[in-house]
């Protein structure tokens, strides 16, 4: 936690400070990455998903809605004719369930945050609104957020989503591995919980990659040989047991195992202008910014936080 | 080879029951209520002795409990039978909080334990059940079981707390 927190808090104080130094530090930053050096958090929990298990009766939905306090659903929870169209998560649902016509049936999958080892949202963030807590959970500052959409673009696996819809909502809007009611009190996931069919086992990442393994050579021909999220992108919390091909069932299988990180990394030291564009550009949003709220909030846009908290319009 | 035994368990427990009950001995329940998870869904009837009529081998679903060998190849190593555990019931050995810090440390302390992947309670009865009822056509609908409690419609939002119809926009947007 220290090495990822210390050197961003160093880039961001240089964004906000000497922009020519910024290049170099970075560029220190990014290598001790590419090294390899920092490797995630061993002791950190996780959540295998056996997609064999899944009968799509969307329990954990509902429990997530519940535990989260999110909006009432539009359909209620029992209804099945939401398969029929692909979802993603958003502000109101943290996870959701999608349907795969596969040669072996149906198969169900339960996408949400996958909290990851070395997580692109949180690399990405300026502002450092994101955390890695020690117990796993990638979790955000929401009083932080500037809402910039930088970490919606790029975490590989489409999670964060925005809330506009009201004022006094944060800007970011994800699972956070029911973090703050739940894990750090050591108490297992709402959703993991909930489900009737344990498609969801909650335990340390380590135990967890290890009983991945063992399922698979216990029951040959069921699974596809890859624990899914194992080595993928550096590594996530929440990883994948699946009986067909898992490209077939939605997952992304061109990330490769170098964590997004690297690859902006890489961009940036090898493109050091953007460094110093970059402040620019930020510092010209928030000029932007402050000038709408100055009149009154009518410049308000996307690209900054809304001031409605502190002076809510009529 | 373990279908014989079970058998003549059976046998031999009707035998020392001195009479046929439907479920092969006195002590075996013909008809259980599952309510110890009971909150989202009324209790499940579960007629036990028409599950031993069709199944048969009740190591499909006790494992090795009641002495006979285990079902599954791979529990062979240690359980060939021979030796009744103290309870048959499910809660006997799965648990009803399975990931609590309890158990999900004591996991992560002794990882060379086994029965590490051992389904909790709720789980068990799922996973075993609905596994079973897909091959043979039982129920598969969660309220083919058990039906909704008021607690449970108002967590699925179904029932009298389903959206109404019409006002499913509930954002301006
Ligand atoms: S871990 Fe918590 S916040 Fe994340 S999907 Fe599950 S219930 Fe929702
Ligand atoms: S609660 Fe479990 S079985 Fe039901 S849809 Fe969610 S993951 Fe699948």
């Amino acid at each position: 936690m220290s090495g990822i927190t210390r050197r961003r808090f160093l880039c961001a104080t240089v964004i906000g400070g000497a922009i020519t130094t910024l290049g170099s530090m970075c560029g220190k930053g990014g290598k001790a990455w590419a090294s390899g050096s920092f490797e995630g958090y061993p002791e950190g929990m996780g959540v295998l998903v056996d997609l064999t298990r899944c009968i799509g009766c969307r329990t954990c939905e509902a429990a997530c809605n519940k535990e989260q306090n999110l909006a009432p659903p539009d359909r209620s929870f029992t209804d099945q004719s939401v398969f029929d169209t692909d979802r993603r998560t958003d502000e109101d649902h943290y996870t959701v369930v999608n349907r795969y016509a596969t040669g072996e049936g149906p198969v169900y999958r339960k996408i949400q945050c996958n909290h990851c080892n070395e997580p692109a949202c949180l690399t990405s963030c300026f502002v450092n609104a994101y955390t890695k807590t020690k117990e796993g959970a990638v979790v955000y500052n929401d009083k932080v957020c500037v809402g910039c959409r930088t970490c919606m673009v790029a975490c590989p696996f489409n999670i964060p989503a925005y809330s506009y819809s009201s004022a006094t909502n944060p800007l970011i809007k994800k699972c956070i591995f029911c973090h703050e009611t739940r894990l750090k009190n050591g108490r297992p996931p709402a959703c993991v919980e909930a489900c009737p069919q344990e498609v969801l086992t909650f335990g340390h990442r380590k135990d967890l990659i290890k009983l991945g393994h063992e399922r698979i050579r216990n029951s040959p021909g069921k699974y596809i040989d890859q624990i899914y999220g194992e080595k993928e992108v550096g590594g996530t919390g929440w990883m994948y047991l699946s009986a067909v091909p898992f490209d077939q069932v939605g997952f992304d299988t061109t990330l490769g195992n170098e964590p997004i990180i690297s690859n902006v990394k890489d961009f940036l030291s090898t493109v050091p202008m953007v460094l110093a564009i970059w402040p620019a550009l930020f510092s010209g949003f928030h000029l932007l910014a402050t000038k709408g709220k100055d009149h009154g909030g009518e410049g308000d846009d996307e690209g900054h936080k809304r001031s409605e908290k502190e002076e809510p319009r009529p | 080879m373990y279908t014989i035994t079970i058998t003549l368990c059976g046998l031999l427990l009707t035998i020392m029951a001195g009479t046929t009950p439907r479920a092969w001995g006195e002590n075996l329940p013909d008809r259980i209520s599952i309510e110890t998870l009971q909150n989202l869904y009324s209790p499940v009837p579960f007629e036990h002795a028409r599950h031993i009529e069709r199944e048969r081998d009740c190591a499909v679903c006790h494992h090795h409990t009641n002495g006979a060998p285990a079902a599954n190849e791979r529990c062979l190593g240690c359980h060939r039978g021979g030796h009744e555990v103290k309870t048959m019931s499910c809660t006997g050995c799965h648990e009803k909080a399975p990931f609590s810090a309890g158990v999900v440390n004591q996991k992560f302390k002794n990882s060379r334990q086994f029965h590490q992947d051992k389904p909790g309670l709720m789980a068990s009865y799922h996973l075993g059940c609905i596994g079973c009822h897909k091959k043979k056509g039982g129920p598969q609908s969660c309220t083919g079981c058990h039906g909704l409690t008021t607690h449970g419609e108002a967590f699925y939002r179904t029932g009298q707390h389903a959206p109404a119809s019409g006002t499913a926009a509930k954002r301006g947007h």
